[in-house]
């Protein structure tokens, strides 16, 4: 089951001091399909955080529409949005995982006031099992390496069999070789769970292992690359690394 | 630096607020508590004769009412309630009843000593001679003291013909006529013509001394009469009035009842209820100069050991007609004082039939009896002086004549009794002659002492109220000279013994007799002389029961000021008293009088008692618990600010400063908060406790403030610039699996262990004081007397007391709302976290309401547990009540710590993802 991803004429902005006024977001639009694989690059500061925010109901936007399936996301109240966060995955760069809790109980923290279908507590150590730390279930967060903890934080978002899975920099605090590790988990469980996957990342090679490249800057889509539709990889890598991070 | 202070507490304001009012509180109770309560200690002076015990167990006093004897060596005078004739306010008296622990309180109002009187037929009918015409003169002396005292009365004179007939003439005067004569003798008519008239001496003898004039013939003229009374042929004589003076005193008759079962004790007529009062006479049928009646128990016991003696004189007169010629002229009473008598016959009569004559006549319905008091008299103690280590000696005093003078009837009256010795001083209080009415004195009821508990030698009790103090002869000589009798009250109003109260009303009636429209110089002021207290629970002369009566006593003294005796566990003491030569034929005589010594001396201080500071330290403890707590937690949240402190520079004892600057300044702020609240409380309690005291609440502030910032200063002194940026988290986590959200809660609370701790140690030492006085208020009325673990406790529970032990429930409260307000702080991203996965902000509330829940019900079943726990351990403790008002006080506690964790928990509202996310 998986969700496509409408943005119409999104816009974002934070107010700095009386006059003054940050455009996070400007006008985007950006059409996502059900099931595919987007990164959204760009330097920083130029509003993947607050295009993943927007579209996980963390935030809101100024103008425009966020549709997520059938859900309109900009006109959320309160407790529905709570509900639409729940059936979202959302993993974080520094994973906040909660420390007086165990993994499996921080796998299970976002159902634990809710009464579930299913038994909780296995379908926790199946996606722990599914993340590779089957063994770790009962340790708490701080004994776990960052991918460790990341691994945890991914099992955690999966929780709810969301359809639609947003990544803040998943790798953003890993060394390459984990990244790698935590990018094919990633693109791996979201083929098995049938996930839309939208990733936010400074890395192109992360980025390249997407269907689809989305590039910010400023707040506004400054390039839309999408690789399955026969762009080149090199191509695209030679795009990404020429108008990289600082360019 | 002190800027540095200043922009923290300014930048954390509402936690500033928080932290504040817990000073705040907890400086005022400190105030409360030491507000010097007026308390007392026991001084026991021997053991004590169980078989001694008293009616009742306080005396109170006017704090002037007794002598330096008596203060001085510890003693209180058998004759208790002589000399005091008010001194305690209706207001004292209902105060004194309010006190917890007073099962009764049972007033004595001396009101003074009226002087009703009954006719004293002298019938000298057995002594009478034959001859045609013969004159007597009776002398007349009133005996006291076994006789040992003799006060010459007026003489009479009795004229009696046994030839001739009275004939009446007219203005109801009548003649003696021989048969078949003109001639006629006016034999009564001119017996007074040069006699003084009544004057304003009131003890002259030579005024107005009657002649009864008889005729054997006509019985029905002539004879003797005076309006209370008559004599007619063949009875002879004269009649006098005998006065008893009788002492008036109000009590309430319920109290009385409850104290000595006075109604047990009637023996005609009614009890005095409490509605009896001043009675309106003037319903129906007018009686002139009285509209008013006072409903009267009287004692059948007079208690007057007095007697009459008369000695008949037939006089040397002239024979045949000679007589009732020389009795019709002008100078007759010259004529027969100056003849000589010869003594025919002597007689004694006593007093004992009149008196009962007297109740009788009193007894009659208001209307049918037209005499009321033209005043009545107040007597003082006796003060003595101290002759030797063996004996005292009762001080003479001189009361001038006019005190018995009584202008309401033109004139005066007072016993001869009165011109011997005086050992009181006394005051008379005249009726006021103007406005016309006395009130009238009717005796509903009689009682007799004598059926009064303890009446018996044997079992007499001390200071008993109804009977006159036992003075006994001391010596052989005495015993002698008083034949074997006891020294008893005379007619000397002034005289040594005074008597006990005859007649008794109620404090109602007593405003008759009180009311300065009729009597001058009477006043209703403070018309209470004693007030006899029993205390509730008291068993007998042991420790606990004595306790007891130290709380009423003390409690008595500091409401009223007025004086306490406790009676309880006082032994006999007798006295030794030498009495002087009286003026009229006593000698000296040596009597012992049987005195009360205390044997126990209440002592009143100024002092704050062992429970009050024991609840101050609770209130302490708790509350630099609180101060502590939020410090430390706030030097851990900015581990990194003061870490990069030390980066910049800070010496640690500038970092210590500022730490400990910023919590005494806020100990100073709340301590001048405090001050104010203090002041105002005490306004509202209208406690008594001074200005300058309040203030210390200041300094306690400051320093309670410093103590509680003592160690989390140090603490942050410490912090070592790399601390800050390696920060490593100092929980220790315990992995254990979730079952839902209150598992979770209790893990949270878990994670600072010695914090959460401290909070419900807080609330735990609130419930548990709060049970605990709360259950001595119940079950004993605030005072708690027993015994724990071996070691004998008393407590009295004021309100101020209670007011603390609310105290440390709040702060109690508010230390486990800080607590929880501390984890939330410490978890805002966590639970921002928890947001982002779709967590409502219901289950955060529900979550923090859990966590605050447990701490509460932490918190309140321990300080449950204690207050069972002490309970169980204070004998006599009521666990049943305990149980309940344990029940109620732990659903306080956690009421009241749900109830304060709404403030933090509206914090929670603030957290919003994007608050946690801006800082990625
Ligand atoms: N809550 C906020 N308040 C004010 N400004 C914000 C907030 N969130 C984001 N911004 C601003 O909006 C702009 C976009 O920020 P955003 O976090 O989306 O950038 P980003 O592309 O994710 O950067 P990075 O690669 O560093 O994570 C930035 O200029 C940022 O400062
Ligand atoms: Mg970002």
């Amino acid at each position: 089951m998986t969700v496509p991803v409408e943005l119409r004429d999104v816009s974002r902005s934070y107010a700095m001091g009386p006059e003054q006024e940050i455009r996070a977001l400007h006008r985007i639009t950006i059409s996502v399909r059900p099931g595919s694989a987007v990164a959204i690059t760009g330097p920083s500061g130029s509003g993947k955080s607050t295009l993943l925010h927007v579209i996980g109901a963390m935030d809101v936007s100024d103008e425009g529409s966020v549709r997520v399936g059938d859900v309109d996301v900009t006109n959320l109240k309160g407790a529905e949005q709570a509900d639409y966060r729940r059936s979202i995955g959302f993993v974080f760069q520094k994973f906040h995982l909660l420390p007086a809790l165990t993994i499996v109980d921080n796998v299970v923290a976002p159902l634990l006031p809710f009464r579930t279908s299913f038994d909780k507590w296995s379908r926790a150590s199946e996606l722990l099992a599914a993340v590779g730390l089957e063994d770790r279930a009962d340790s708490l967060p701080a004994r776990l390496s960052g991918g460790q903890q990341q691994r945890v934080a991914i099992a955690r978002a999966l929780i709810n069999d969301p359809a639609l899975l947003l990544a803040d920099e998943p790798t953003g605090n890993l060394d390459s070789e984990t990244g790698t590790e935590i990018m094919d988990l990633l693109l791996r469980l979201r083929t098995e769970h049938g996930m839309t996957f939208l990733i936010a990342t400074h890395d192109p090679v992360v980025a390249s292992r997407c269907e689809r490249i989305v590039r910010l800057k400023d707040g506004e889509v400054v390039d839309d690359v999408d690789i399955e539709s026969g762009v080149h990889y090199d191509e695209v890598l030679g795009r990404i690394a020429g108008l990289g991070p600082g360019a | 630096m002190g800027r540095f202070v200043l922009s923290q507490l300014r930048y954390r304001k509402s936690r500033t607020l928080t932290l504040a009012a817990g000073i705040l509180l907890a400086a005022v109770s400190f105030t409360l508590l030491t507000s010097a309560a007026s308390t007392s200690e026991l001084r026991v002076k021997r053991t004590v004769a169980e078989n001694f015990q008293p009616a009742y167990d306080i005396l109170v006093r006017p704090s002037d009412s007794f002598t330096e004897l008596e203060r001085t060596e510890g003693l209180i005078q058998q004759n208790y309630l002589s000399g005091i004739f008010g001194g305690i306010t209706r207001q004292q008296y209902r105060d004194i009843e309010a006190i917890t622990g007073v099962e009764v309180a049972a007033p004595i109002a001396n009101v003074g000593f009226v002087p009703p009187f009954e006719a004293l037929p002298i019938d000298i009918s057995p002594y009478l001679s034959d001859a045609p015409e013969s004159l007597y003169r009776l002398k007349v002396e009133w005996l006291a003291n076994n006789g040992l005292s003799r006060y010459p009365d007026q003489d009479a004179y009795v004229y009696l013909t046994r030839r001739d007939p009275f004939v009446k003439v007219p203005n109801g005067l009548y003649v003696q006529r021989p048969a078949g004569s003109h001639r006629s003798y006016e034999v009564c008519n001119h017996f007074y013509d040069q006699q003084q008239e009544y004057g304003t001496a009131p003890f002259r003898l030579d005024r107005n001394v009657e002649l009864g004039c008889y005729s054997a013939v006509t019985p029905q003229i002539g004879g003797y009469r005076v309006d209370f009374g008559s004599l007619r042929f063949p009875n002879v004589g004269t009649v006098r009035a005998a006065f008893f003076p009788m002492l008036v005193a109000a009590i309430d008759p319920e109290k009385e009842q409850q104290l000595l079962d006075l109604g047990g004790a009637i023996v005609s007529g009614r009890m005095l209820t409490s509605d009896d009062g001043v009675g309106d006479a003037s319903e129906g049928q007018e009686v002139f100069g009285l509209d008013e009646f006072i409903p009267l128990l009287a004692s059948t016991r007079t208690y007057t050991d007095e007697e009459v003696e008369v000695t008949v004189e037939l006089l040397g007169a002239p024979t045949g007609r000679e007589l009732p010629s020389r009795l019709s002229r002008s100078n007759a009473y010259s004529f027969a004082r100056g003849l000589e008598g010869r003594e025919v016959g002597s007689f004694k009569l006593s007093l004992k039939p009149v008196y009962e004559r007297l109740l009788d006549k009193m007894s009659v319905a208001p209307k049918e009896w037209d005499v009321g008091y033209p005043g009545y008299w107040q007597t003082s103690a006796v003060h003595y002086d101290v002759e030797s280590e063996a004996s005292i000696v009762p001080r003479a005093v001189r009361n001038p004549a006019k005190v018995f003078v009584n202008n309401y009837y033109g004139c005066c009256w007072a016993p001869q009794e009165n011109r011997d010795v005086q050992f009181r001083k006394v005051r008379g209080l005249q009726a006021n002659a103007r406005e016309g009415n006395v009130p009238k004195l009717v005796v509903v009821g009689r009682f007799d002492p004598g059926k009064l508990p303890g009446f018996s030698e044997l079992s007499r009790v001390p200071l008993e109220t109804y009977y006159p103090p036992l003075v006994e002869a001391a010596d052989a000589r005495t015993g002698k000279l008083l034949g074997g009798r006891d020294l008893l009250p005379t007619l000397n109003l002034g005289g040594y013994v005074s008597q006990p109260p005859l007649l008794l009303t109620t404090l109602g009636g007593l405003r008759a007799l009180t009311d300065s429209s009729k009597f001058y110089d009477a006043s209703d002021d403070a018309p209470i002389s004693v007030i006899r207290v029993r205390v509730a629970g008291v068993t007998g002369p042991d420790q606990v029961s004595r306790e007891r009566i130290r709380r009423v006593a003390e409690e008595i003294h500091a409401t009223t000021s007025l004086s306490v005796d406790i009676t309880a566990g006082s032994s006999p003491h007798p006295v030794t008293v030498e009495l002087p030569a009286g003026n009229y034929g006593q000698p000296p005589l040596t009597v012992t009088e049987g005195w009360v010594e205390k044997g126990v001396a209440v002592r009143f201080l100024e002092a704050v008692d062992a429970k009050s500071i024991i609840l101050l330290a609770l209130i302490l403890v708790v509350c630099s618990v609180f101060l502590g707590n939020s410090t430390t937690a706030s030097v851990k949240a900015r581990r990194v600010e003061i870490g990069t402190l030390a980066c910049l520079g800070w010496p640690r004892s500038k970092i210590f400063a500022a730490v400990l600057g910023e919590v005494a300044m806020m100990g100073l702020l709340s301590g001048i908060a405090g001050f104010g609240l203090a002041l105002a409380v005490i306004a509202i309690l209208s406690l008594d406790m001074t200005v300058l005291h309040s203030l210390l609440v200041v300094p306690v502030a400051v320093v309670l403030a410093l103590v509680a910032g003592c160690i989390p200063a140090w603490r942050a002194a410490k912090t070592v610039p790399l601390d800050a940026i390696r920060f490593t988290t100092s929980e220790r986590l315990h992995a254990t699996r979730l079952r839902g959200l209150l598992a979770m809660a209790v893990t949270n609370i878990l994670r600072r262990p010695s914090r959460t701790a401290l909070g419900v140690v807080g609330l735990a030492v609130g419930v548990a004081a709060l049970t605990l006085l709360i259950t001595v208020n119940r079950a004993f009325q605030g005072v708690l007397v027993g015994n724990l673990m071996g070691n004998f406790i008393s407590l009295r529970i004021r309100g101020v007391d209670l007011l603390s032990a609310v105290f440390v429930v709040l702060l109690g409260a508010g230390s486990v709302a800080d607590v929880l307000f501390l984890n939330l702080r410490e978890r805002a991203p966590e639970l921002v976290t928890l947001r982002t996965f779709g967590w409502r902000q219901s289950h955060l509330l529900r979550l923090a309401a859990f966590e605050a829940f447990a701490m509460g019900v932490v918190g309140s079943a321990l300080g449950v547990g204690i207050a069972l726990l002490v309970a169980s351990q204070i004998q006599g403790f009521p666990m049943g009540t305990t149980a309940i008002v344990a029940l109620m006080a732990f659903g306080a506690g956690v009421f009241v710590a749900l109830a304060a964790s709404l403030v933090p928990m509206a914090k929670l509202s603030e957290l919003l993802p994007t608050t946690l996310l801006a800082e990625e």
